[in-house]
């Protein structure tokens, strides 16, 4: 009667929908504009996760952001290519960037390439400031295009408005999100899982673990590239200070705030953060002091971060659920 | 014919000589006994055989083939894989997800195909899964299959470690002290294990302290002693060796 997943399928397609329904009510265009910087940060912080299940932490996820857009905007104003073209050219140039950096760095572990990570993020961006021929140096390049309207038969879509945006970032989060999950649940999810385990093992077993942990890194960044070409034609300008270091280590915080366990964890994490950071405009200097606070306790309570908060409290709701009915329909204790 | 042979291999450790000069052969299908004393370099001769360490001086080549300078993959890949000395298991992972991830090597799925979850390889996964059941089953852990593996007794540990080796289908395996910590009962079916793990065809290296195990299951033995070779023969001889039992009786 309760089967487990259907309920688990119905609640997420339920959520979907609703999802996509937003801009049909909303209509004020700075809570799109809100929902459309939750969407770049969830496509970081799912990267974000990915490369720690790989047994890596990176500080470094701007600078990728930031090769992302800059490689959107010069592909769009200096060859002429169309956004279309130019959003995926720029996740595939920022992988590509990541698995040179990957195969380089990744003899190191944990802290230490965390520490690398760090060092490469801020050098993207004081490369991107040093290059001023090409990328306009500390002032940017303003002025892009936004994304070339589509035109399919019976529906023109414009990027004028919100709304359009709004469902491209979506687009952009449900493939990032799908696109990130084959890749962990590799050979029934246990690759990664043995890689964060006991590598050596894994490396006893015939497992190349840096091609794995490169592969992860690389699929994160392309992501987070993607995100920053998209966010590029969206604010219609970019800098090198767009996104610094304080972005890249808000991205490890949503990250653990919002749990490493589920897919969905970074997403909370992130929708929880940015929309408290809206909600407390008025206060905007604290945040790092708040989101310090937020992260503490979120470490000291529930380690698992809030998925795993949520996971429990589902658990007993479904089980109580069940008793419920057990109780009111007898004959179905038999069948479970 | 020599499928594995070591030349005078040293091994230095900044200063402290772990291993010198060095040399062994093993032939295809035997059960090579490696023993010596407490530091007499067993581990580390076993750690430069399945690439953890390169050798200072010396050479090992298989089949032929000089491993200078590759990594434990690459040698697990050549057909040489190793089990660890500690518990070293995947431990929060069952006894299946384990020899699924073991099972790495021989299933035939290519990186593309399980990116996409295709259905050749969710076929292969299910054939895999067989394949791992079996091997679990033959070695006595088929009623533990869905327990974790930091959760289970020692000696069903030991035995998970050789299976997860065993699944690699590996040409040489090397064991770093199988029965090691066991009582008799766990180190006779540990024994009879290697034995028809070697009767199907897979040479055997085994470390081990046990002298009454490896006196059982060793067709040659060799003793290093303090980095040094000793001896190097059957194992009567090597029971009725002076030297070796001077270094063991110091």
């Amino acid at each position: 009667m309760f089967k487990g997943k259907a309920l688990k399928v119905s609640f997420w397609l339920a959520l979907l929908i609703f999802i996509f329904l937003i801009p049909l009510w909303v209509k004020d265009p700075y809570i799109l504009h809100t929902l459309i910087g939750i969407g770049i940060f969830s496509i970081v912080a799912l990267g974000v996760r990915l490369i720690m299940l790989s047994g890596q932490w990176s500080f470094g996820q701007a600078g990728f952001l930031l090769v992302g857009a800059y490689s959107s905007a010069l592909l769009v104003t200096r060859l002429g290519l169309s956004f279309w073209a130019a959003i995926i050219l720029a996740g595939l140039i920022t992988a590509v960037f990541a698995i040179a950096i990957g195969y380089i760095t990744m003899r190191v572990k944990a802290v230490y390439f965390a520490i690398i990570t760090l060092a490469i993020g801020e050098a993207i961006s004081l490369s991107i400031r040093a290059m001023s021929g090409i990328t306009g140096g500390s002032y940017g390049l303003y002025n892009l295009p936004a994304p070339n309207p589509i035109h399919l038969p019976g529906l023109l879509v414009e990027f004028t408005s919100k709304t359009p945006y709004y469902y491209l970032m979506l687009i952009l989060v449900i493939v990032s999100a799908l696109a990130m999950y084959r890749v962990e649940r590799i050979r029934g999810g246990n690759l990664f899982d043995a890689i964060l385990q006991k590598d050596i093992l894994a490396e006893s077993l015939g497992i190349n673990t840096l091609k794995y942990r490169v592969l992860a890194f690389s699929v994160a960044c392309g992501f987070t590239g993607m995100a920053g070409a998209f966010a590029a034609h969206y604010y219609l300008m970019t800098r090198p200070d767009f996104y610094g270091l304080l972005h890249s280590i808000y991205a490890v915080t949503y990250v653990i705030i919002g749990g490493v366990g589920s897919i969905f964890g970074p997403i909370i994490g992130v929708i929880l953060l940015l929309s408290a950071v809206e909600f407390l405009r008025a206060a905007a200097m604290y945040q790092a002091v708040a989101y310090a606070v937020v992260f503490l306790v979120v470490i000291l309570i529930f380690p698992g971060g809030l998925v795993s908060l949520g996971q429990q409290l589902w658990a007993r709701a479904t089980a109580l659920l069940r008793r419920a009915t057990v109780k009111r329909y007898p004959e179905i204790r038999s069948r479970e | 014919m020599d499928l594995l042979v070591g030349e005078s291999i040293s091994k230095h450790f900044s200063g402290l000589v772990a291993l010198s000069n060095v040399s062994f052969t093993i032939a295809k299908g035997e059960i090579l006994g490696l023993i010596g004393p407490n530091g007499a370099g067993k581990t580390t001769l076993f750690n430069i055989i399945s690439g953890v360490h390169q050798p200072t001086n010396g050479k090992v080549t298989y089949r032929g083939k000089d491993l200078k300078g590759l990594n434990l993959h690459k040698i697990a890949r050549l057909g040489i894989v190793r089990t660890f000395q500690a518990n070293m298991l995947f431990g929060k992972m069952t006894c299946l997800q384990n020899m699924m991830v073991a099972h790495y090597l021989p299933s035939r799925t290519r990186f593309w195909q399980t990116l996409f979850n295709t259905p050749s390889e969710r076929k292969e996964m299910r054939e895999t899964q067989q394949s791992a059941m079996k091997i679990l089953e033959h070695l006595g852990l088929g009623d533990v299959k869905y327990e974790r593996a930091a959760n289970l007794p020692h000696g069903y540990q030991r035995l998970l470690g050789v299976a997860l080796g065993l699944s690699t289908k590996p040409e040489i395996l090397l064991l770093d002290e199988p029965v090691t910590g066991m009582n008799p009962s766990e180190i006779e079916s540990m024994l009879r294990v290697l034995k028809e793990i070697n009767a199907n065809g897979t040479t055997l290296m085994v470390v081990e302290h046990n002298m009454r195990a490896i006196m059982n299951i060793c067709d040659r033995i060799i003793v290093l002693s303090f980095g040094k070779k000793i001896a190097d023969g059957s194992p009567t001889e090597i029971r009725q060796n002076e030297e070796v039992l001077g270094a063991y009786l110091g």
